[in-house]
């Protein structure tokens, strides 16, 4: 299998009035050809700003530090805007969550995407066309070469974020960053979208980076998943281990916490407190306020530890023994 | 999110990283005490008819005048010292501007918030009559008003407020009926709450931002307002010296367009500088 | 058993705002189109005591718009709102403090420039359920009751996290006394740790207070969670109402079937992908519903009927109404078993 994307030690900060905030630091991971990786974690656990970090799409204050993305063998840290922008949409590309703001409203769809067609290729009108009406069909839309002409708000939600993936995939990336791109939307529609995603990423060899803070909706996609907590991984390994098997605190923590893992109407395993601030992070372990295995050690910050394909960073980890079920 | 210090500390912070706001406050600020204090500050009261000679009149500046006083930037054609009429005149400007602009702005909030809260036949009544009046010049209301009030301080007052009470009525009714829908409002009168304590302890102070960078507009626009018809000669009696009327006296144009710019204009940029800021730290999410 | 609180037969439209051009073009003759959308369309239940009712749906089904009639804030076109037999609205003005509402967005719902401590005591003070001075007192008093720091009274909601926002807005409606809370999505904008202490915190205080719920949720695992009964509701209409377990294990209607099919769920035993199944098609507009059932575009059971009429909500099993000519033969059967 080739990597198409290597990442390591990626460190993103942003350089506030009131402090340093460490939004990603220290993530690695790599991603292999028609791969989906899952990257799980809640509001301010840095996932986003991940994915920003990997299209140089950060803004300041906010910048990269250190570390190095590899995209097919080339570093992108430090690469000069003009060349970062000749790989944007054309090797790498964005999913957003709320498709309304990625689509311009004044511009029809065919507009649009002969705009992004000819950021990176020349082409004519008839093959444009061709193109547009090819990734249409791809992301499922009915009557491509009818909708063509139409403006985004005369789709729905759903149909505008396929919208939205099909000018992302005008380019064919070889990595495509989703960023929560069915949270905004309705479960039946939701359900449509993840089975066109993963039908595409199957077909074309895509490899993708889905982020979300829904487990089970990236447990739906994904193969790997990596669980970040306050700018770092926590824990990362094949979906189904991870989910049975939990080794980090954290990640036990939200699986449990789930209403399917309770039954009705008792209460729920919760867990306490509430995600640090990324300006006052405790020394250490940043989850060991909150978890109940913790100790003296966990002040020190723990090391990565490693057993077949799964990492984890615990002084006190879930033993096999502990599993879910 | 352990930000604990008070929203008005939190606006100082950031009005005070802006320097040129800095500047333009203190500049403010010392026009205020000149104001304030201008019959500690000038040799003459020039109302004090006593204290006037005609010896005195037309006198070029750095004149030694009766009163044994150097008269730096002359005097008029009551012998009258310059200096000490402008800064006479700017304590009837000041006082003028900011008195009409705070009625203006509390009449007009009044309205417009109250527009918003009842809608319907009310709200489109209310309204279209401040639309109206948008639609005419400013200076075109004042000056009819001021034909029919005649001359004099409050009448003055009436007029500008009269003229400028639809800017802040439409600035509150636009930032009311976005809040209106928002979250906050429909759980109050959930609860609930009366129309009243509504509109005054929800809605009220969340239309304050755009108000206060209206409002810094037009004290200013007050400030230029009643210089302009005092200049046409409807504003203040010649007993009062206001800024303009001394323009108009000395005929001096071109420091006229500079002392205009210095007083109404540049005050109110750095001031609508310094709030927006405000407005827009108040914004941020945390 | 007497009804504690009953929406019967509620519809409620909105219709489009009609210009003064357009007003005076019509005068004229002119025909000027003016649809109206009804959000919820003739929608009953009830709701006994202590009951909690969850309301699911996806967006745009009127789920949020009949929480708003049944807490008084909007009012109904057609039908009524009743608690203990009195409506719950008069004249465009809500009658009654013992229904409150906690709203979705924590952030959006508290004021930004009250301080929280002010937000809960003003409708306690406003209402007379407590004087100005011991309101203090009371206020943090509620504080502890959803575990915030009593001394936070005194903040802006811009200085508490999500979490906490939301324990405020609770301790807010709450803090009113009210025997009927309905509950508008009130996890869905928080993370999955603190929706699991807000959802713990709702349990112990319906317990501790006996409340009467309403609880609206796209979320079905978060509605099967804590409601007794639960309804369904698609394009303004509820389409399934039971028993939550029931409902959830033998689903009648195929839109209930379908969503519970969509929703991917974590299993855990198995080494392959988590599995779902999606629904064909999209939420038709409520502008021009379909003639007949509002599903049967999508429906897979689809029959002739379907599309001429709309079926109406019957009984179809122990406590359990669906809305649907042919009801899945597999429930059948499963309900026989039952």
């Amino acid at each position: 299998m080739t990597k198409v994307l290597e990442v390591n030690e990626l460190k993103t900060h942003f350089f506030t009035r009131d402090g340093v905030v460490k939004a990603v630091d220290g993530v690695s991971f790599s991603l292999e050809k028609g791969e989906i990786l899952g990257l799980v974690g809640e509001s301010g656990s840095g996932k986003t700003v991940t994915g920003f970090s990997l299209l140089g799409l950060v803004d300041a204050p906010g910048q990269i530090v250190g570390g190095t993305i590899q995209l097919n063998g080339e570093n992108l840290v430090g690469l000069p805007e003009k060349k970062l922008r000749a790989k944007r949409g054309k090797n790498i590309a964005m999913i957003f969550q709320d498709p309304i703001a990625t689509l311009n409203p004044l511009l029809t769809i065919r507009t649009q995407m002969s705009l992004a067609l000819e950021a990176h290729a020349r082409m004519n009108k008839r093959e444009i066309e061709s193109r547009c009406i090819d990734v249409l069909t791809k992301v499922g839309i009915p009557d491509p070469a009818a909708r063509l002409d139409s403006y985004p708000h005369e789709f729905s939600g759903g149909m505008r974020q396929r919208v939205a993936i099909a000018i992302t995939l005008l380019h064919s990336p070889g990595v495509i960053v989703a960023d929560e791109p069915t949270t905004a939307l309705d479960v039946s529609i939701q359900a449509q979208i993840l089975s066109e995603m993963r039908s595409l990423a199957r077909e074309t060899g895509t490899a993708m980076i889905w982020i979300s803070h829904d487990l089970a909706t990236v447990s739906s996609l994904a193969t790997r998943l990596l669980v970040m907590y306050a700018g770092k991984v926590v824990e990362e390994g094949p979906t189904a281990q991870v989910l049975k098997n939990p080794r980090h605190p954290y990640t036990r923590g939200l699986i449990d916490s789930l209403p399917a893992m309770a039954k009705p109407g008792e209460p729920l395993t919760q867990i306490s407190g509430t995600t640090p601030s990324l300006l006052s992070l405790p020394p250490g372990c940043p989850f060991a306020p909150r978890c109940d295995r913790a100790s003296e050690v966990c002040v020190q910050d723990p090391t990565p530890e490693t057993n077949a394909d799964r990492m984890w960073r615990c002084h006190h980890p879930m033993q096999e023994e502990e599993a879910v079920r | 999110m352990a930000n604990t210090h008070s929203p008005l500390f939190r606006f100082w912070r950031e009005f005070s990283e802006n320097r040129l706001a800095v500047v333009a406050l203190l500049i403010v600020l010392a026009l205020m005490v000149l104001a304030l204090f201008a019959p500690y500050i000038v040799p003459q009261n020039p109302y004090d008819l006593e204290t006037l000679s005609l010896m005195d009149a037309r006198r070029a500046p750095g004149f030694i005048g009766s009163g044994g006083y150097v008269h730096f930037l002359g005097t008029d054609p009551q012998g009258r010292d310059l200096l000490s009429a402008i800064f006479y005149g700017l304590r009837i400007s000041i006082m003028i501007g900011i008195a009409a602009g705070c009625i203006a702005l509390v009449l007009g909030t009044s309205v417009g918030i109250f527009a918003a809260y009842v809608g319907g036949k009310i709200e489109n009544f209310l309204m279209r009559i401040v639309d109206l009046q948008l639609s005419f010049p400013a200076i075109l209301l004042a000056l009819v008003l001021v034909a029919l009030l005649g001359q004099g301080k409050f009448q003055l007052i009436a007029a500008l407020v009269a003229a400028q009470y639809a800017y802040f009525a439409r600035t509150a009714y636009g930032a009311a009926k976005g809040e209106r829908k928002k979250d906050y409002v429909e759980a109050a009168l959930a609860t609930p709450l009366s129309g009243f304590q509504v509109a005054f302890k929800h809605l009220l102070p969340n239309c304050m931002p755009p108000l206060i960078v209206v409002a810094t507009v037009q004290i200013a626009s007050a400030i230029s307002l009643e210089a302009t018809l005092s200049f046409l000669g409807l504003g203040l009696p010649v007993t009062e010296p206001a800024w303009h009327a001394h323009f108009k006296r000395i005929s001096l144009h071109d420091e006229r367009s500079l002392l205009d710019f210095g007083l109404s204009g540049r005050c109110s940029y750095y001031f609508d500088r310094g709030d927006q800021h405000c407005w827009r730290s108040n914004q941020r999410p945390v | 058993m007497s009804l504690f609180f009953q929406v019967d037969q509620v519809t409620r439209e909105f219709h489009p705002k009609i210009s003064l051009g357009d007003k005076i073009a019509s005068k004229l003759g002119a025909r000027v189109e003016t649809r109206s959308v009804k959000a919820v369309n003739n929608v009953s239940f009830q709701l006994e005591e202590g009951q909690t009712l969850g309301l699911v749906g996806e967006s745009g089904c009127g789920k949020s718009t009949l929480g708003k009639l049944a807490a008084g804030i909007l009012e109904t076109s057609e039908g009524t709102v009743l608690l203990d037999q009195k409506p719950v609205m008069k004249d465009g003005k809500k009658t009654t403090t013992r229904i409150q509402t906690v709203f979705q967005d924590p952030f959006a719902s508290l004021d930004p420039r009250m301080k929280v401590g002010e937000a809960v005591a003003e409708g306690p003070i406003a209402n007379n359920l407590v004087s100005k001075a011991d309101a203090i007192a009371y206020v943090k008093d509620w504080f502890a009751r959803v575990g915030l720091d009593p001394d936070f009274t005194d903040r802006y909601p811009h200085q508490f996290s999500g979490g906490q926002r939301q324990r405020i807005a609770i301790a807010r409606a709450l803090a009113m006394q009210p025997d009927l809370l309905i509950c508008d999505e009130p996890v869905a904008s928080l993370d999955v740790s603190i929706q699991a202490q807000i959802i713990n915190l709702f349990l112990q205080l319906r317990k501790d207070l006996n409340l009467t719920c309403l609880f609206i949720s796209h979320d079905l695992s978060v509605v099967r969670h804590v409601s007794d009964r639960v309804a369904v509701m698609y394009l303004g209409k509820i389409v399934e109402e039971g028993e939550t377990s029931a409902v959830f294990e033998n689903p009648a209607h195929p839109y209930t079937k379908a969503l519970l099919a969509s929703v991917p769920k974590l299993v855990l035993d198995k080494d392959e992908l988590v599995q779902f199944e999606a629904i064909e098609g999209e939420i038709p507009s409520p502008l021009s519903p379909p003639p007949g059932c509002y599903f049967a575009p999508r429906c897979p059971y689809v029959g002739e009927k379907c599309n001429q009429t709309n079926p109406p909500l019957e009984t179809v099993g122990f406590e359990r109404k669906a809305a649907c000519f042919y009801i899945p033969a597999d429930f059948e059967k499963a309900n026989k078993q039952a």
